[in-house]
């Protein structure tokens, strides 16, 4: 229930409780001095009647006594007046059909006998009247109305009881008069109260709104929102306890970090956090976690922690330790993970707070620089070798080519020794290939026009096409930058994957060459793209297509290095290769940065 | 049969690879060309000095004294006589840097035989075949 409800509630009852007996008890006050009013005014009436009835009631003469009653009846207005015998019998009575009745009813017996006025209040047909009755002595009374009222009767004995006369006084005046002043009270009263109740309604308006404010203000404390302020309203307790709150939250906002701002962070936090409880169950996990992990909170929440390890490790501090995790798909992720136990102040550890960095990236990347580093020297080793080859094998493929020259027909030794030259040649395109491949670094360098060393090299892969009945296409873009390089290593590059791209295609099929300039914000670039219509490289080999010596041609074919020997050249010249395959397409995407002195001296345009 | 109106060709070949050396020796003596050795710069120049030599096929890569520089004292000291250069390094450069210098011709190792062959013949002018290689004889 509302405070103002309660606080209306309980002044109304208040206003009830004491006007409810204040307006019945002067109700009652009115009531009596009106009835003792009418009572008075009977009293004296019947006190003259009763002297003046002596003389008729002696006489037992209606005649005499009802002028008496019906004069008195109409003076004041009675609703009877009677004059009774001590038999009890009606000797006269306003109402004729009433005389000669004997009335045997208690009230008229203790009338009868009482000595002093008996007087009675009789509801009647027709309304409330009080009944006044004096017996009516033999003599004249000396003594005053006055005197009888205030002193009492004091029976004389020389008086003797004749009878009683009674008359009864309509109260309806009485009640008239008592009804409207109640109803004037009960109306100052509900007047009184209703503007009392619509006053206090005002004030406690006025006085109860900062209660509101406060409320909401603290519950915006409450969701963390320190520093919130309520407005001043007045210079009461409610307004000392705004003042109160007021000061409360500006400290809150300066001492304590916000939970909204700390649990943002720690949602927002891109290592994944968890934190498990002395039990070892997960508390609580950031996004990150989740994400990493796989799971939705629910499902974790509350579980034990010993889910989300690959390795089953004691729950305590650690820092830097390389585990796995494993996830929902239960698939182990590598991690850099610390945590450490969470106290409270007294000391007593409560649980234990881990963080953890994901490390797949890293870890590949890791892989592939280890992996391009190892081909790089298994690279260079293959050249050192092939340098201190080339020489005996010179001789080899010298004196077969030589003895083979030499043969007779018919000659059995022609085979073997043709056997021999065939060999030695292979070895010779190795070694040649591999002595490439040591020659790149130290080059000379010069601005180079891509669309001229496209040219250049055509006619060697135009002339190697037509062998393997491939259609040869060249878009060569128009007004390229020059590039700074090697000639001979660009044109390699174009005859290296030409040559494979002529090989994939297997008799039939469209080379493309062409050539573009991109530009990519800041940077610039000339474009080389060398794309085949052939079978396409299948993914799984992809990534290994430019390590040495990996070769999907046949034995003798290929020696593995043409395709490292282009990757190693394109790094060189600070190049970028991107390959894209799918059955029926393939392009290498080769890009070469142009420098300043490149862009400076565009090259003339080549038309295709 | 060496007809007498082709004169013997005297050729020197240097070249830190005893193969190599035997190689040619073996090749050219067949070619009906007379051979001398050496296996370094040093060893040539004092061969040239000692003897005259149509024509001398040198390595550029040797210890003591390197292709390049025995080009240019074999210039020096037999003008007349040509040079083929032989290299296992096939730059460009290098090919350049020996023609200017005054070498005939330029070959990459590992080579054909028959190229040097038919290269000596073209540095004395005189194309004769050798009828050891079944190719006919001009004269």
């Amino acid at each position: 229930m509302r405070l103002q409800t309660k606080i209306l509630l309980i002044t109304s009852s208040l206003v009830f409780i004491l006007g409810v007996p204040l307006l019945w008890t002067v109700k009652n006050i009115v009531h009596r001095i009106l009835l003792e009013s009418v009572v008075h005014r009977g009293t004296l009436l019947v006190h003259d009647l009763a002297e003046k009835a002596v003389v008729g009631i002696q006489q037992n003469s209606e005649a005499l006594l009802f002028p008496l009653l019906q004069l008195a009846q109409e003076s004041s207005g009675a609703a009877y007046v009677m004059v009774i015998d001590l038999t009890g019998q009606v000797i006269a009575h306003t109402n004729v059909a009433e005389k000669g009745k004997i009335y045997r009813d208690l009230r008229t017996q203790v009338a009868l006998k009482a000595k002093e006025p008996y007087i009675q209040t009789i509801p009647l047909a027709e309304g409330e009247v009080v009944d006044i009755s004096i017996p009516i002595w033999s003599s004249p009374q000396t003594s005053s109305a006055e005197d009888f009222l205030l002193l009492g009767s004091t029976e004389e004995t020389q008086k003797k009881r004749l009878g009683i006369i009674r008359l009864a006084l309509p109260l309806k005046e009485t009640k008239d008069i008592e009804f409207r002043l109640f109803r004037r009270i009960a109306w100052i009263n509900l007047t009184a109260g209703g503007i009392g109740f619509l006053l206090i309604l005002f004030f406690m308006r006025s006085m109860l709104r900062s209660i509101p404010l406060l409320s909401h203000a603290a519950s915006r404390i409450g969701r963390g929102e320190y520093g919130t302020l309520v407005p001043l309203f007045s210079r009461d307790e409610l307004g000392q306890l705004s003042a109160d709150f007021n000061r409360m939250s500006k400290a809150l906002a300066e001492t304590t970090v916000s939970k909204d701002f700390m649990s943002g962070i720690l949602s927002h936090m891109l290592d994944p956090l968890f934190v498990v409880d002395k039990n070892g169950n997960l508390q609580m996990l950031n996004q990150a976690a989740l994400q990493l992990l796989g799971y939705s909170e629910s499902e974790l929440l509350g579980k034990s922690a010993a889910l989300i390890f690959l390795e089953t490790r004691p729950l305590g501090p650690a820092k830097n330790v390389e585990i796995n995790f494993l996830t929902k798909d239960k698939v182990g992720v590598p991690v850099l993970y610390s945590s450490s136990p969470l106290k409270n102040s007294a000391g007593q550890m409560t649980g234990l707070i881990g963080v953890a960095r994901d490390m797949t990236e890293r870890k590949r990347m890791e892989a592939i620089i280890r992996q391009s580093e190892k081909m790089s020297a298994v690279g260079q080793l293959a050249a050192g070798v092939a340098h201190e080859i080339n020489n005996p094998l010179g001789v080899i493929l010298g004196f077969s080519q030589a003895v083979v020259r030499r043969l007779k027909a018919d000659d059995p030794l022609e085979m073997p020794l043709k056997s021999i030259e065939k060999e030695a040649i292979r070895c010779k395109n190795l070694v040649q290939d591999l002595l490439t491949f040591s020659r790149i670094s130290n080059i000379e360098r010069e601005p180079v026009d891509l669309n001229r060393a496209v040219e250049g090299a055509f006619s060697l892969v135009a002339a190697q096409a037509r062998i393997a009945s491939v259609e040869v296409r060249k878009e060569l873009g128009v007004g390229l930058p020059r590039i700074f390089g090697n000639h001979n290593q660009i044109q390699q590059i174009i005859i290296n994957l030409a040559n494979n791209a002529i090989d994939a295609m297997e008799n039939k099929g469209v080379l493309t060459v062409k050539t573009s300039s991109l530009i990519e914000g800041p940077l610039s670039w000339v474009c080389l793209k060398i794309s085949d219509t052939g079978a396409g490289i299948p993914p799984e080999i992809i990534s290994k297509i430019f390590d040495p010596f990996f070769t999907t041609k046949g034995v003798g074919k290929g020696t593995g290095l043409g395709l490292s020997l282009v990757h190693e050249i394109i790094k060189k010249h600070s190049g970028t290769t991107d390959v894209q395959s799918r059955p029926g397409f393939t392009e290498f995407c080769i890009k070469f940065p142009v420098r300043a002195v490149g862009i400076a001296q565009a090259a003339p345009g080549v038309k295709p | 049969m060496i007809p007498h109106a082709a004169p013997v060709l005297k050729i020197l070949v240097v070249d830190d690879e005893p193969g190599f050396r035997t190689l040619l020796r073996w090749e050219l003596e067949q070619c009906g060309m007379q051979v001398e050795t050496a296996k370094n710069g040093v060893e040539g120049i004092e061969q040239i000095k000692n003897a005259r030599f149509d024509v001398v096929i040198t390595d550029i890569t040797m210890p003591e004294m390197d292709g390049l520089k025995f080009l240019d004292e074999i210039k020096k000291v037999a003008p007349k006589t040509e040079v083929i250069v032989t290299t296992g390094f096939g730059a460009v450069e290098t090919a350049v840097h020996s023609m200017k210098r005054g070498a005939f011709d330029f070959i990459l190792k590992p080579y054909d035989v028959q190229d040097v062959v038919v290269r000596i013949r073209q540095a004395v002018n005189t194309i004769v075949g050798c009828h050891e290689c079944g190719r006919v004889r001009y004269v």
